[in-house]
Order: structure tokens, then C-alpha cells, then sequence
């Protein structure tokens, strides 16, 4: 019984190194914990490093070293400064975009019931179809501009947040909404003190979602488009087979989804603690 | 049960419908006349999509695609929920692989199609490979959560009951995740068609995605248009059949997705 549930406990430990309480020889143990998964990590990459430099991994798998040597050289450049800033930018502007216009559609959906009963069929059509559908028209109508990466990264976003928004409105519970309006709340006191307040975990969910979306959307433009970003760059550094500097940009890339992620979970995190209708997002 | 009162009740079915027809037909009437190289009138979009993706294409272009992302991405499903399964099981390996397998869902999809086409080369297999590869990660990292967070009393109640390993994976242990398992799957099953597409638009020979691009690229304007209506039917085509699928598949589980 005890030794089928001790790698339970392990787990959680694992899940919250840091805020397990036990002392004594508990503390080696999670000190293991907290530094087993970023040995593995180094050492994996250690194990890919010798396969490369001994010739098993092709030559288009350059060694860690390299890669890193040419992140190194390449982070500091003025160019890589600009490719870096403008892809967050065009993320930013597609996901502002997305979000102003899908919680205003979700909160106008979940707020009138003809609208959504209207539309519904509409809309479960065009969630379904990817941003990157629309590249050909987008890229005809905007041509290689920014324009065509803002608006097919807010195509991206759009649905995840207009439906995370909906979900979050049409699950406030009528018992409350009604109290809202006895209480005699105004429209926008109702707004603000009911049905914002019931969403913010929904949408919060949707900004992850869309965030994702956005930065898979971005980079797919760039590569596609010659649209500037590191996704083109890693397009040319791949055509012209300066493979460790594709890998660094590859990385770099990665690194933004992962901080993307990281930051945008905190959020969802935050606005969870108080929340106890919290459930998980569709997709 | 009146004659008028089923007329109404029909009546209010369609209401759902009205947009639907209104927004075909808008794009019907008002492209019916129009002279602009950018929107074709929605008829001549019509001729074009039947002639090509009704005829010839089919088999050199849909089914190379459709082919491609069913293969990668039943691959991944295979590979995912065997290696999630295993690591479910494992937690000390599943918590040493953790920051490998965080990246590897983090990292955006389509940047690896050049490193792809650089290591594999072009071709049917390299791109199958990369659907794969990136589809793997949500219904692996979805198969150890769900593994992992089956309820201790129903394990603690399998083993009094002695049911061997097997027994325990295939009746108890696949079951209780296959909720969380099915959402990754179909998280999988997105990013799938999405993968398919880009692929397809970066040194391709053929496939929807590349006669799409390469038709707005030539300014075959009314076969880009067809090429994004097949894109978008398949979209929804693939969403809604595996929505039948996971109703079938966890009809036993009371809080399956309600759609």
C-alpha cells in the first residue's frame, strides 16, 4: 500500500518543489527534484553534441556548441534586435486586434440569445477553418506587408477568444444576473461587477490559446511571405545552409512560445485562485 | 399537437439558417456582376472549383494531402499515447523530461518546416515526419496528465482485485485518461491540418495548400478562391467527424464536451 503510493507523493512533490513544507530528509530529495530535469536537459544535449561531433547525427544537425556559439554572436547584432522586435510586434497588434474584436463579439453573443441562435452556425463554420487558409487572399488584397501578418494573427486569435468569452458569459449563473438586476445595478454596473468579473477566466484561457495561435500564425507569414521576422530569417539562413544560426533562431523562437506561455499561464493562474467556476478552455 | 404549432416549430429550426443562406447569397449577388480581378463573381469561384477539385486533382493534389496529414498524424497518436502512457507511469522520468517536452509544445509548429526541409530534404516522407513530430507533443503531454491524475482508490481497487499490468493499462488506466487524452488529440488534430497547409506552401510539388498559393502567386484568382473554400470545408470536415468520434468514444464520461 505505502510503497504503491510513494511515487504519488514524488509527483507532487515534483509538481510543487518549492512549496512542500517538510523539512529534514525530505530536503535532499526535492533538491533532486528541482535539479533532475535540467540535468537531463544538459545531458541530452551533451549526447547530441558528441553524436554531431562524431559524425552518427548528418551535418545538417550541427553540434549544441555551434548552435550556441552562433546565438551568441548573432543575439547582440542590431539585425537579429530587429527581427526579434518586430515579430512580437506583429503578434502583439494581431492578438490586440483579436482580443478587442472577439470579447466584444463573445460578450455581445452571450448577452443576446437570438444573436448567437442566428449565427451559431455561422461561426462553428469559421472557428474550424485555420488563419493560415486565408494566407493566399491576405497576401493578394495586403501584399508582403505587415498588415498581412497583424490581420492573419488576429484571424488566428479571433476564435478562441470570441468563444472563450461566449462560454464564460452564457455560464454566469441566472440566479446571480437576476439578483444583479433586483439589486437595481445598471447596465454597466451589471457589466463591471457581474459579467466581467464571471469572464476574465474564460478569456484569460483564450489569451493562452490565441497567444500560441498568434505566434504559429506569425512565424508561418514570415516564412511563407518575406515578410521581416525571424521567421524569414530562419527561412534564409536555411536556404543558404548556415544551419547553427537557423538552429539559434529556431531556439530563439521556441524561447518566445515558452515565455509567451509562461507569462500568459501566470495571468490565467491569477485570475483562477478566486474563481471557482474555472473550467478548461475548448481547444 | 396542432398543424400550426409543427409549422412554427420548423419555423424556429430555421432561424439558425437564415445567416448562412443570407451570407451566400450577399456573396452570390454582389460578386454576380463584379469586374474586380480580386473577387471573381462566386459562380466563375463555383466552375473552377468543380472542374479542379472535382476532377484531375482529386488524386493529385487532395488525396497526397489528406494522405500526408492522416499518416503523420495517426503516427503521432499511436507514438503519443504509447510514450505518454509510459512516461505517465514514470513520473521521475516524465519530471527529468519535463523542460524537453514543455519546449517542444512551446516552440511554434511552423518554424521547424525549414529545418525539416534542411534535414529530411522535400518529399512526402519529410513532410509526414513533420506533422508527426509536432503533433506528438499535445497527445503525449495530455496522455501523462491524464494518466497520472487517475484517482489512487481506483488503482489502490485494482490491485486488491489483482489485475494483472495489462489488464490494468487496457480496462482501467487508458479509459480513465482517454477524456484528457481525446482533448489532446484533437488539439493534435488541428495543428495537423494546420501543419499540412504550411507545409505544403514552402517547396512543395503538390498538395491544396501548394496549387492554392502558387494560383495566387500566378494570379489564377478564381482557382485561389476554390482552393480556400476545399481548405475551409476540410477544415470543418475534419472537426466535425472527429467530434462524432469522441462522442462515440466517451459516451460513458459524463462530462464529455457538450457540442
Amino acid at each position: 500500500m505505502t510503497s504503491a503510493l510513494t511515487p504519488r507523493a514524488g509527483v507532487r512533490a515534483a509538481a510543487l518543489p518549492s512549496t512542500s513544507p517538510d523539512a529534514g530528509p525530505e530536503r535532499g530529495r526535492r533538491a533532486l527534484v528541482v535539479v533532475l530535469p535540467w540535468a537531463t536537459t544538459v545531458a541530452l544535449l551533451a549526447v547530441s553534441e558528441v553524436l554531431s561531433r562524431t559524425g552518427v547525427l548528418p551535418e545538417e544537425i550541427p553540434p549544441v556548441t555551434d548552435v550556441l556559439a552562433a546565438g551568441w554572436q548573432l543575439v547582440p547584432t542590431a539585425k537579429f534586435a530587429t527581427s526579434l522586435v518586430v515579430t512580437l510586434v506583429q503578434v502583439a497588434v494581431g492578438l490586440v486586434i483579436g482580443v478587442v474584436v472577439g470579447v466584444a463579439a463573445g460578450l455581445a453573443l452571450g448577452s443576446v440569445p437570438l444573436l448567437y441562435r442566428l449565427t451559431h452556425h455561422v461561426l462553428d463554420f469559421f472557428r474550424f477553418i485555420p488563419a493560415i487558409v486565408y494566407l493566399p487572399v491576405v497576401v493578394l488584397l495586403m501584399g508582403a506587408t505587415p498588415w498581412t501578418a497583424f490581420l492573419l494573427a488576429a484571424l488566428g486569435t479571433v476564435w478562441p477568444m470570441l468563444f472563450q468569452t461566449y462560454y464564460g458569459v452564457a455560464g454566469i449563473s441566472t440566479v446571480l444576473s437576476d439578483t444583479a438586476r433586483v439589486f437595481g445595478l445598471r447596465r454597466h454596473q451589471r457589466l463591471a461587477h457581474v459579467v466581467l468579473p464571471a469572464v476574465s477566466p474564460f478569456v484569460a484561457t483564450g489569451l493562452r490559446i490565441s497567444a500560441a495561435h498568434a505566434l504559429v500564425v506569425v512565424v508561418a507569414v514570415q516564412l511563407i511571405t518575406a515578410i521581416p521576422g525571424l521567421g524569414r530569417d530562419i527561412a534564409v539562413y536555411a536556404a543558404n545552409a548556415v544551419y547553427p544560426r537557423m538552429y539559434a533562431l529556431v531556439a530563439v523562437v521556441g524561447l518566445v512560445g515558452v515565455a509567451l506561455n509562461a507569462v500568459l499561464a501566470a495571468v490565467e493562474r491569477r485570475s483562477l485562485h478566486w474563481h471557482s467556476a474555472y473550467r478548461e478552455g475548448w481547444t | 399537437m396542432t398543424a400550426a404549432g409543427a409549422v412554427r416549430r420548423r419555423g424556429r429550426a430555421l432561424v439558425p439558417l437564415i445567416v448562412p443562406a443570407a451570407l451566400v447569397a450577399a456573396w452570390w449577388f454582389a460578386s454576380a456582376a463584379s469586374t474586380s480581378p480580386y473577387f471573381p463573381p462566386l459562380s466563375r469561384i463555383l466552375t473552377t472549383f468543380a472542374d479542379n477539385w472535382l476532377g484531375d486533382r482529386v488524386v493529385s493534389d487532395v488525396l497526397p494531402s489528406l494522405g500526408r496529414m492522416l499518416a503523420g498524424f495517426c503516427a503521432a497518436v499511436v507514438v503519443g499515447v504509447g510514450l505518454g502512457a509510459l512516461l505517465g507511469r514514470l513520473p521521475l522520468l516524465a519530471h527529468a523530461l519535463n523542460p524537453v517536452l514543455q519546449f517542444g509544445r512551446a516552440l511554434p509548429a511552423t518554424a521547424l518546416v525549414p529545418v525539416s526541409i534542411a534535414v529530411l530534404g522535400i518529399g512526402d516522407v519529410p513532410k509526414i515526419l513533420l506533422i508527426a513530430f509536432v503533433t506528438v507533443f499535445p497527445v503525449m503531454l495530455n496522455t501523462i496528465d491524464g494518466v497520472r491524475n487517475i484517482d489512487p482508490v481506483l488503482e489502490d481497487v485494482t490491485r486488491s482485485y489483482r489485475l494483472t499490468r495489462r489488464q490494468r493499462l487496457w480496462h482501467v488506466q487508458l479509459p480513465a485518461a482517454a477524456p484528457q487524452v481525446v482533448a489532446g488529440i484533437r488539439i493534435a488534430l488541428s495543428v495537423a491540418f494546420v501543419m499540412m497547409i504550411v507545409s505544403e506552401l514552402i517547396a512543395a510539388t503538390n498538395g491544396i495548400g501548394f496549387v492554392t498559393l502558387i494560383a495566387q502567386q500566378s494570379f489564377r484568382v478564381p482557382l485561389m478562391w476554390s482552393g480556400m473554400i476545399l481548405l475551409g470545408i476540410l477544415g470543418v470536415a475534419v472537426n466535425v467527424l472527429f467530434a462524432m468520434v469522441e462522442r462515440r468514444l466517451l459516451r460513458w464520461y459524463a462530462h464529455a464536451p457538450e457540442e
